[in-house]
C-alpha cells in the first residue's frame, strides 16, 4: 500500500443550493443553458451535470450555467423562458418532462438529451437485467425495470439532439432514436483535481513509498456489479494463494465466492466514499481493477475508473470495452486484460514495480491532459451553443408561451451572478 | 383463492424468500390496478401447481428429465448486430481439454479469426476454466482471438439463459449439445465438430435413436475429424455427409508433442498403457490381461521397464506378479506434452473405426505405438510407421507389443528419427475446413 498522507476530508454535497440562486446563476450569462436531472446525486449527475456547470460557468464567457429537477416542477416554464438551450440528463419521462420540451420546442430552442448509460432501450432490457444480476423471476423487477428504461427512451426521443460518454453509445442512441449524438466524455472536476494533485505530488516526492503489502482495489462493491467482478475473482484468488502481501480492498460490499472466501481475512471492506475522499483511497493502492462483463450493455460505460486512478498515480488493469481499450495503452498507461489474463496482468504490475512510477506518470499526464475539466469548455460549448462565441446582449421576444411577458431577460435585467464556484 | 392457497401458491411459485418477501412488503400496485382499480388477475393453479397437485408425472416432463442435456438451450435475444462464434461443450476444465475438446477450441478459434468474429465459450456441465482454454492455444502455437467470453450455461440451472443476436453462430461437439442448441436457433447456424461415432456409445435404445437423428440431419454442418471417420459414417448409412460434411486430419505441433528426443537410454524405459476402465471402448480389460501376459513371458523386463497407466479411476494391480504400475492423475496440456515426449511405447486400445488421439499423440511425440484394428481402421501407416495395428484378440496384441518393443529397443540404440507423415499445422490441417464453414 502507498504510504500518502493526505488526510480525510470532512465533505458537503456542492449541489445543495436553493432554486432562486441557481436560477440567478442561469440567468448570468448571455448564453444560458439548463441542465435537467431528477434529483443530484455524486454518480451521474455530478459527472454530467455538475462538472459541465463547472466548466461552463468558471471558463465560460458570458455563459449562464445551472441546474433543475424534479423538486423544481413548479418553476420548469421560468428555466424553460431563461434559458437557449434546455440538456435533459438520463430523466424518466413524466407530466413536467414533456411540458418542459414542448414548451422548449414552442420558442424554438434545442433540447439535449444527456445520458451515460445503455438505460433508454427496452429491446436491452433483458440483457441489462441479467448483467445486473437482478431477480427477473419476479413480476415486479420486470414493470420496474421496463418502466425505467422506456421512460427514459421516451425522453429522449423527444429531443432535438443526444450527448454521450463515449462514441458506442452515441451510436446505440443513433441507432434507437435517430438523434443525431455527439460525445462529451466524463472528465475530473476542480475538486478532485485539487485532492489528486495533491496526493501525485506527494506520491512523486516520496518515490511512490509504500508498505511491504500489495493492494487491489476495486471500487465498484455492489450486487449489480456480481458478474462483473467474477470476470476477475478465481484469478485475484489465484494470485493471493501464491502471493501472501496481496491484499484486495473493496469499496462496497461483494460476495466472496470463487475462491476468494478462503481469503477473507486479507480482504478490506470500506463503505462507499464522497468523490473527494474516493480519490485518496484511491491513490492507496498499488492496482486498481475494473474487471467487466463484455457486451452491448457494459460496451457503453465510460471508463471514469481508468482516470479517477490514474490522477492520483495508482494503475488499472481494466477489460477492455470499448471506453477503456480506448483510453488505455497496454503496458504504457496501464493494462488491458482479457478473460484469461488477469493474473498475468496482475503478477506483471507486481513484478515491475521499478517501473510503475513511470507509467503512473505517464498516466498522469494522459489524465490531467484528456480529462481535466479545464481542457473540455470547447466541446461543450461547440455542441450546446454551435459556437464558442457569445452574441452581443440583446432582449429577445420568445414566444406568446414565455411566462412574465415572454421576454428573455437581458443582461442588465439580470441580478447579480452567483459568485459561489460550482 | 383462500389464504391458504394463496399462502401455497406463493411458496410454491417465488420459493420461501419470495413469500417472506410478500408477506413483509404486501402487494406492489400493478398496472392493472392503477388503470382499473381492480386487483390484476389473480394466479392460476397451473406449472408447478398442476405438477403438485397429481401424483403422476407428466410425460412430457418424464422425458425431458431423462434427456436434460439435448433440451432445447434457454435463450433470448438482444438487438445486437456483431458477429460471433459461440463454442458449446460439457466442459473446458482440464481434466476434459485432451482429444476433442483440445480440437474444437483450436477450430473455434480459427473459425472465430478467419471470420472476424468474437469467441464465446458455452459450457454446460462445469463451470468453464480460462485457463485451461488458454493452455490449449499456447501448446498449439495460437493467439487468443481478442477478449473470449466464458459462459457456464449450466444445464441443471432452470434460470440459465444465454443473450443472442442475430450475429451469433454455433459450432457444437456432441449430438446433446447439437440437439440443445437446434431446439432454439435456426439450423442454417449451427455448424457440428463431429469426432466420434457418437451412435456407438449407446446399446440400442433411446439415447441411440436420439443420436442417429440428430446425425440424420441434413440441414445442418458436419466438421468430421479423420478421414477415417468419415468413410466410416458414410459406409454405415450417414450419405448426406457426403454433400453436409468435410474431414480434416489432426495436427500435432511440435509446442504441444514435443521434439523427438532419445529416451530410456540410461534409464528404464517407460510404456504408456491408456487405462480407461469407464471407458468401454478403450478396452481396458483386454490391454490389462495382454500386459500380464507380455510380463509372465517376459516380454517385458521389469528390471528394463516402467508401466505407467494414464486415466481416471484406475485400480491399483500387479503385472505378472512383479510389475506395479504407477497411475498418473489428470495431467495439464503442458504436463502431458512434456510426459509422451519420455515415452518408448503405448499401449492404446480403441474399439472406434478413426485412429483417436492418444496413439497420435504418441506417434507424434517419438513414441512407438500398438494400436487395435476396427472396422476400416486395418492400418494407421497413412499416419506413422511408429503405430502398429493389430486384431484385438490376445496372440496378436501380444505379438504386436512385442515388435513395438523390439522398435523402441531399436532406436534407442540408433538414435532417433522423426518418420511421422503427422501433420505439424493447425492451419494446414483445418485450412478446408475453415474455408468450408466460413
Amino acid at each position: 500500500m502507498f504510504i500518502v498522507a493526505e488526510p480525510p476530508h470532512a465533505y458537503k454535497d456542492p449541489w445543495a443550493i436553493p432554486f432562486p440562486e441557481r436560477f440567478r446563476a442561469l440567468c448570468s450569462g448571455q448564453r444560458r443553458v439548463a441542465y435537467f436531472y431528477e434529483r443530484p446525486d455524486t454518480s451521474t449527475f455530478r459527472y454530467r451535470v455538475y462538472n459541465m456547470i463547472q466548466v461552463l460557468s468558471t471558463l465560460g464567457k458570458g455563459i449562464g450555467a445551472s441546474f433543475f429537477g424534479n423538486d423544481d416542477k413548479d418553476e420548469l416554464d421560468r428555466v424553460v423562458d431563461a434559458a437557449d438551450v434546455i440538456v435533459i440528463c438520463r430523466a424518466r419521462y413524466n407530466e413536467h418532462i414533456n411540458q418542459m420540451i414542448t414548451r422548449a420546442h414552442a420558442q424554438g430552442k434545442k433540447v439535449i438529451f444527456d445520458v451515460d448509460d445503455l438505460v433508454f432501450n427496452v429491446d436491452y432490457a433483458h440483457l441489462i437485467l441479467r448483467t445486473l444480476d437482478q431477480d427477473i423471476s419476479a413480476s415486479e423487477t420486470w414493470d420496474h425495470w421496463f418502466g425505467w428504461i422506456g421512460r427514459i427512451g421516451a425522453t429522449l426521443r423527444m429531443c432535438d439532439e443526444a450527448i454521450a460518454t463515449n462514441s458506442y453509445l452515441a451510436h446505440r442512441i443513433q441507432e434507437f432514436s435517430g438523434v443525431r449524438a455527439s460525445v462529451i466524455p466524463n472528465f475530473l472536476n476542480k475538486e478532485q483535481l485539487a485532492v489528486s494533485d495533491r496526493i501525485y505530488k506527494e506520491k512523486v516526492d516520496s518515490r511512490f513509498k509504500r508498505t511491504h503489502e500489495i493492494h487491489v482495489g476495486y471500487f465498484s462493491g455492489t450486487p449489480t456489479h456480481n458478474h462483473d467482478f467474477a470476470v476477475v475473482a478465481r484469478s485475484l484468488a489465484r494470485v493471493m494463494r501464491q502471493d501472501a502481501r496481496v491484499r484486495l480492498l473493496v469499496v462496497g460490499f461483494l460476495e466472496l465466492k470463487e475462491g476468494l472466501e478462503a481469503f477473507s481475512d486479507r480482504i478490506e471492506f470500506y463503505s462507499l466514499h464522497d468523490f473527494v475522499n474516493l480519490q485518496r483511497l484511491m491513490s492507496l493502492v498499488e492496482i486498481n481493477i475494473v474487471p467487466l462483463v463484455d457486451n452491448g450493455f457494459t460496451n457503453c460505460k465510460s471508463e471514469l475508473k481508468y482516470f479517477e486512478a490514474a490522477a492520483v498515480g495508482t494503475l488499472t488493469i481494466a477489460t477492455p470495452i470499448h471506453s477503456y481499450a480506448s483510453a488505455i495503452a497496454h503496458g504504457e498507461n496501464g493494462y488491458l486484460a482479457s478473460s484469461i489474463e488477469w493474473e498475468e496482468c496482475i503478477h506483471k504490475i507486481i513484478n515491475g514495480m521499478d517501473r510503475y512510477s513511470s507509467i503512473a506518470h505517464r498516466a498522469h499526464v494522459h489524465s490531467i491532459r484528456q480529462y481535466g475539466w479545464f481542457n473540455q469548455l470547447d466541446r461543450i460549448e461547440k455542441i450546446l451553443f454551435g459556437t464558442n462565441e457569445a452574441p452581443a446582449c440583446k432582449i429577445s421576444k420568445s414566444t406568446d408561451f414565455a411566462s412574465a411577458g415572454g421576454v428573455k431577460a437581458s443582461c442588465d435585467d439580470l441580478p447579480a451572478p452567483v459568485t459561489r464556484s460550482m | 383463492m383462500n389464504l391458504f392457497e394463496k399462502i401455497g401458491w406463493y411458496w410454491r411459485n417465488r420459493g420461501i424468500a419470495g413469500l417472506v418477501k410478500r408477506v413483509i412488503k404486501g402487494r406492489a400496485p400493478s398496472p392493472d390496478y392503477v388503470l382499473t382499480g381492480h386487483a390484476g388477475g389473480v394466479p392460476t393453479r397451473s406449472g408447478n401447481a398442476t405438477k403438485a397437485s397429481h401424483a403422476t408425472t407428466s410425460a412430457h416432463l418424464l422425458v425431458s428429465d431423462q434427456f436434460p442435456s439435448a433440451q432445447p438451450m434457454r435463450v433470448y435475444t438482444v438487438p445486437e448486430s456483431l458477429a460471433r462464434l459461440n463454442l458449446v461443450t460439457d466442459s473446458i476444465s482440464a481434466g476434459s481439454l485432451f482429444g476433442g475438446v483440445g480440437t474444437a477450441i483450436i477450430l473455434a478459434t480459427m473459425l472465430a479469426s478467419r471470420r472476424g468474429a468474437r469467441l464465446r465459450v458455452v459450457t454446460r456441465r462445469e463451470a468453464p476454466d480460462e485457463r485451461g482454454f488458454a493452455q490449449v492455444l499456447e501448446c498449439n502455437g495460437l493467439a487468443m482471438p481478442g477478449n473470449v467470453e466464458f459462459v457456464h450455461l449450466n444445464v441443471a440451472d432452470g434460470k440459465a439463459q444465454l443473450d443472442i443476436c442475430e450475429g451469433d453462430r454455433f459450432l457444437t461437439t456432441s449430438w446433446w449439445t447439437t440437439a440443445s442448441v437446434l431446439g432454439s436457433v435456426p439450423a442454417e447456424r449451427v455448424d457440428y465438430l463431429l469426432q466420434e461415432d457418437e451412435r456407438m456409445f449407446y446399446p440400442l435404445g433411446d439415447d441411440w435413436l436420439r443420436c442417429s437423428e440428430v446425425m440424420q440431419r441434413n440441414d445442418i454442418r458436419f466438421i468430421i475429424n479423420t478421414e477415417l471417420l468419415y468413410e466410416h459414417l458414410i459406409g454405415t448409412g450417414l450419405e448426406h455427409f457426403k454433400d453436409t460434411a468435410k474431414w480434416f486430419e489432426p495436427a500435432f505441433p511440435r509446442l504441444a508433442s514435443g521434439e523427438p528426443t532419445a529416451r530410456g537410454v540410461t534409464e528404464k524405459r517407460k510404456l504408456f498403457f491408456y487405462a480407461r476402465p469407464n471407458n468401454l471402448r478403450n478396452l481396458f480389460y483386454r490391454g490389462l490381461e495382454v500386459l500380464d501376459r507380455a510380463v509372465v513371458e517376459g516380454i517385458l523386463d521389469p528390471e528394463r521397464w516402467e508401466v505407467i497407466f494414464v486415466g481416471k479411476d484406475v485400480p491399483k494391480v500387479r503385472l505378472g506378479g512383479t510389475i506395479e504400475p504407477k497411475v498418473l492423475p489428470t495431467m495439464t496440456w503442458r504436463e502431458y506434452g512434456e510426459f509422451i515426449s519420455q515415452v518408448n511405447v503405448g499401449v492404446c486400445l480403441m474399439c472406434t473405426p478413426h485412429p483417436s488421439y492418444p496413439p497420435l499423440d504418441l506417434a507424434a511425440a517419438g513414441a512407438f505405438v500398438l494400436t487395435n484394428k476396427f472396422g476400416l481402421k486395418q492400418s494407421l501407416d497413412r499416419y506413422s510407421d511408429r503405430i502398429l495395428c493389430t486384431d484385438t484378440h490376445v496372440p496378436a496384441l501380444l505379438d504386436g507389443l512385442r515388435a513395438v518393443i523390439a522398435q523402441a529397443e531399436n532406436e534407442i540404440e540408433r538414435g532417433v528419427v522423426d518418420d511421422t507423415r503427422i501433420s505439424r499445422s493447425w492451419e494446414n490441417s483445418l485450412a478446408d475446413a475453415v474455408e468450408y464453414l466460413n
